[in-house]
């Protein structure tokens, strides 16, 4: 009884760990084996050991830059969605109920919208005859090219990752007791006071949280890059992209996935191990 | 929480499992059954205007004849032929249609089927010179690689027609000079082109690449459209005043008259062929071939040049008298420069990288 | 605590950042309507006409009936593994309990992207065809660690005394489940349902490699498209995407409400 009764656990997750095994695990080994492997047009795919793909992506200079551009535009749209999105969840906290759930409700309901769908609608304000031109034509700056910078996929990816900047912070912000603030406002420190000296640092677990979800989540972003930035706005997702679906170098597209993976994973730990050491540390405890 | 019947709530669960299965098996239902019922082929070709065509003129044309449905896949030359390759072991394609760098190079892999001249018998009246002479694929169509440029501006400006591919370099262009980006075939022609023009070869790449860095410095390229499309839009909204395109792009906008213009560069123009091919392991290649040789009857092939602009390869066929300037035909063919495929095929992954780096790259 | 002036800044900038936040989406069903030939802002109309465009195409239709198998598929296969994992891993203690854990929840921090171009070499490597069966395959793993933390979070609320109970009265492991657990965790499994399914349909990280000419799924159809094409005729199909959304917003809404569903236990008011 007690034999059969010790291997239910294992029954009831047999199915999922297979299937995880089998469509999670080998494709990733695939995958990384793939990744040093060589391609040739002529020859297709050459199955000999080589870091021919790894040596180009970061002794080349031009994947080079790449790279640094993936980097640039994660930290940028990090940064500032933070900004963005904090004060939202700030003013969460001290709304009335009705207003929580507006806010709620229309700064998290865009998460169940495609990203496509979220992403072509930006190009339809910013692009040709759209919203953004017809509100500066009155001010005659019309011809004015947002669309396929960077600044364009900026807002494209604040505009899609606000929302988990502020169920992160929100979170923090909850979890902070309410006698705190309240003790430090009696003993007479000003509101920005309050703010800065004991909210904002009680907080910066959820706004760490906040900014790591972003900054790896825009690092892969393809659509929104692709679509806003144009093709001559190349980051390691549109090079991926452009290796295996369009250049057959499945190698090197390989290459570059993994390199990504590896760089969020690096930015996360170093992130994480700062903040544990760091001068806040008691509040990642 | 309020005590309910325990055991409703069991079966609310499954009943709710199936309610989300029986729609999902009925769509599954509808959506696959077409294909059970008639033969069909997948073709993948490009976009715009020759999709409208495909789908407004000889599509319809052949599933009446034959009964056979034909879905059209979408993409550009490189991105149908990674599909082909990706799913060699399990063929989604049954007729890719592309360019004659795409044919060689698939060739090469083995990725394409031998022609049965029983079934296409349409192959006796293609241009000899273009035939592939082993029989695999077969040209469909030909066209140009030259100077498109914006007669209205021209004419307001009181300048002249281009003739060389030196004008772009022409600095009252400043700022309005637009190159297809290296993933369309129009500027792996441009850039073989420019090596020849400046006196090598495509074999070597450099000077030509040096010279258009130049342009890209002085004159600066306002676009580099990823798609014919895109060269539309760039050109017809007059972002750019100059180009390089293809001849069949003006003569598609030309019917819907517009005041853009095509003329060879008298370094000689680049012609390149549009091929048919029967992709390997193709589940339907007797329908495939079918859908090959009802595109090359001397009746499509001259509603093709007068509906899509390009020149026909079936010396039967007719061109309209317009466009007679365009369009290259037996006796014409030898005129024009024809690029080695061999090189370029062989070379396209450092083409693209180097073009990518020196020339687009945002400094 | 905090001013008034203060307070009604904050709440005025809030303002706009919502308005930023449903911009897009709102720009796009509005457009959607347009009477005209191109897309163009402000939108002329109110007009059907791109709606009834749709019916004419049909890739369109032919990639959302892809869509909404692959998402239905992916959804109950998800929710029905992980179900039975979950309670595994919340009612069982058993060697490898926290590395299964770590494996199950770990495609979450894996981008789409990257799973799907190990799918599509792996696929091919092993002759697997592209088609409607590799893609849910593909939905499911990338679903699968949002469902089983719908399920373990609500297992974890249901008292196992309860189980307890209902086993001392004689009931046996399956009966329990069916008639004690299962109906206790429905809103669970009904949030795994309905999340898993939206996040398979919306999905185009993983769709856009495993896509094939022959099942195509409509997010990947929107971008091809409007990588050659710039008219209101992609706006009526982005729209009805948007309808689908909200649908699911509404059923999410009545059954936990928007802000359970993602973690987010009823706010409390902190500051007066």
């Amino acid at each position: 009884m007690s034999a059969r009764r010790a291997s239910v656990p294992y029954l009831l997750v047999l199915p999922a760990t297979i299937v995880f095994l089998v469509f999670f695990i080998a494709p990733l080994v695939t995958l990384t084996i793939n990744s040093f492997y060589d391609y040739g047009r002529l020859t297709g795919i050459v199955h000999v050991f080589t870091l021919k793909n790894y040596q180009r992506i970061w002794l080349d200079s031009f994947y080079l830059e790449i790279v640094g551009r993936t980097l640039r535009l994660a930290s940028v749209t990090a940064a500032i969605t933070i900004l963005v999105g904090y004060p939202v969840a700030l003013y969460l906290t001290m709304a009335s109920a009705r207003v929580r759930g507006i806010i709620i409700f229309l700064v998290l309901s865009p998460l169940l919208v495609s990203v496509i769908v979220r992403t072509f609608g930006w190009v339809m304000i910013i692009g040709p005859n759209g919203l953004l031109q017809s509100l500066l034509a009155p001010l005659g700056a019309e011809g004015v090219h947002f669309l396929h910078t960077e600044a364009a996929v900026v807002v494209g990816l604040v505009n899609v990752l606000m929302p988990f900047v502020v169920l992160a912070v929100v979170t923090a912000l909850q979890a902070i007791d309410p006698a705190v603030p309240f003790a430090a406002a009696s003993l007479g420190a000003s509101p920005w006071r309050v703010f800065f000296k004991v909210i904002l640092p009680l907080s910066l677990p959820g706004l760490l949280a906040g900014m790591l979800i972003v900054f790896s989540l825009a690092s892969s972003s393809f659509v929104t890059p692709a679509v806003l930035g144009g093709s001559q706005f190349k980051v390691l997702s549109t090079i991926m992209y452009q290796q295996a679906l369009i250049l057959q170098n499945w190698p090197f597209a390989a290459a570059v996935a993994i390199t990504l993976v590896l760089i969020v994973l690096v930015v996360v730990t170093l992130q994480t191990n700062l903040a544990e050491r760091g001068r806040f540390r008691a509040m990642f405890q | 929480m309020p005590y309910r019947s325990a055991k409703g709530r069991g079966v609310d669960v499954t009943r709710r499992a199936i309610c989300l299965a029986t729609p999902a098996i009925v769509l599954s239902g509808i959506v696959s059954s077409p294909a059970r019922a008639q033969e069909k082929i997948v073709l993948a070709s490009y976009g715009g205007t020759i999709e409208q065509f495909m789908r407004n003129v000889a599509i319809p044309s052949f599933e009446k004849e034959t009964g056979i449905q034909v879905v059209y896949v979408v993409g550009t030359a490189l991105s149908n032929y990674s599909k082909v390759m990706a799913a060699r072991r399990n063929p989604e394609i049954d007729v890719y249609w592309a360019n004659d760098i795409t044919h060689l190079g698939g060739k090469l892999q083995g990725l394409y089927e031998k022609l049965d001249p029983n079934i296409v018998t349409n192959l006796k009246d293609v241009m000899e010179v273009l035939r592939d002479p082993d029989g695999i694929g077969v040209p469909s169509n030909i066209s140009t690689t030259g100077i498109q440029y914006n007669t209205k501006i021209f004419k307001e400006k009181g300048w002249s027609p281009p003739t060389s591919w030196l004008d772009l370099w022409d600095p009252k262009f400043k700022g309005r000079v637009a190159l297809y980006s290296i993933g369309v075939l129009y500027s792996q022609e441009f850039l073989g082109s420019m090596a020849r023009a400046l006196g090598g070869s495509e074999k070597d790449i450099g000077p030509a690449i040096k010279k258009i860095k130049e342009l890209r410095d002085t004159n600066g390229i306002v676009a580099f459209p990823t798609s014919p499309a895109d060269m539309d839009n760039v050109m017809v909204q007059e972002q750019a005043w100059i180009s390089n395109n293809g001849s069949i792009r003006t003569l598609a906008l030309k019917d819907r008259g517009s005041v853009l213009e095509y003329v060879d560069p008298k370094e000689g123009a680049a012609l390149f062929s549009v091929n048919f091919e029967v992709v390997k392991g193709s589940r339907n290649p007797i329908a495939a071939q079918k859908f090959i040789n009802h595109m090359l009857t001397a009746d499509m092939q001259t509603k093709a040049a007068a509906g899509m602009g390009y020149a026909p390869v079936n010396v039967n066929a007719t061109i309209p008298e317009k466009w007679v300037r365009y369009m290259p035909t037996a006796k014409t063919i030898h005129s024009y420069i024809r690029l080695d495929r061999e090189v370029m095929n062989k070379n396209l992954d450092q083409w693209i990288e180097t073009w990518n780096r020196e020339i687009e790259a945002k400094r | 605590m905090i001013t008034d002036r203060a307070r009604r800044l904050l709440g005025f900038y809030c303002a706009l950042a919502c308005a930023f936040s449903v911009l897009p989406v709102i720009g796009i069903v509005a457009e959607s309507f347009t009477a005209t030939d191109y897309i163009v802002f402000p939108p002329t109309g109110p007009s059907l006409k791109w709606y009834w465009a749709i019916l004419d195409r049909r890739e369109f239709i032919e990639s959302a009936g892809v869509s909404v198998i692959v998402a239905c598929g992916a959804s109950l296969a998800a929710t029905a593994l992980g179900t039975l994992a979950a309670i595994a891993l919340v009612r069982y203690r058993f060697f490898g309990r926290r590395p299964l854990q770590s494996l199950f929840l770990a495609p979450m921090s894996l981008p789409g992207l990257i799973l799907g171009l190990a799918l599509l070499q792996f696929f091919a490597d092993y002759s697997l065809p592209r088609d409607t069966r590799a893609m849910m395959i593909g939905h499911m793993i990338i679903t699968m660690p949002f469902a089983i933390r719908f399920v373990m979070v609500a297992l974890m609320g249901v008292n196992p005394n309860i189980e307890q109970a209902a086993r001392s009265l004689g009931a046996n492991g399956w009966t329990t489940f069916r008639l004690v657990t299962l109906p206790l965790i429905r809103p669970g499994i009904v949030a795994s349902l309905v999340f898993t399914f939206i996040l398979s349909f919306d999905d185009v990280a993983v769709s856009l490699f495993l896509s094939s000419p022959t099942a195509t799924t409509l997010p990947v159809r929107i971008y091809t498209y409007i990588d050659q094409n710039y008219d209101p005729l992609v706006t009526a199909v982005s729209a009805c995407v948007v309808y689908v959304a909200f649908t699911a917003l509404l059923v999410i809404e009545r059954k936990i409400g928007v802000g359970r569903l993602f973690g987010l236990s009823e706010v409390t008011r902190q500051t007066k």
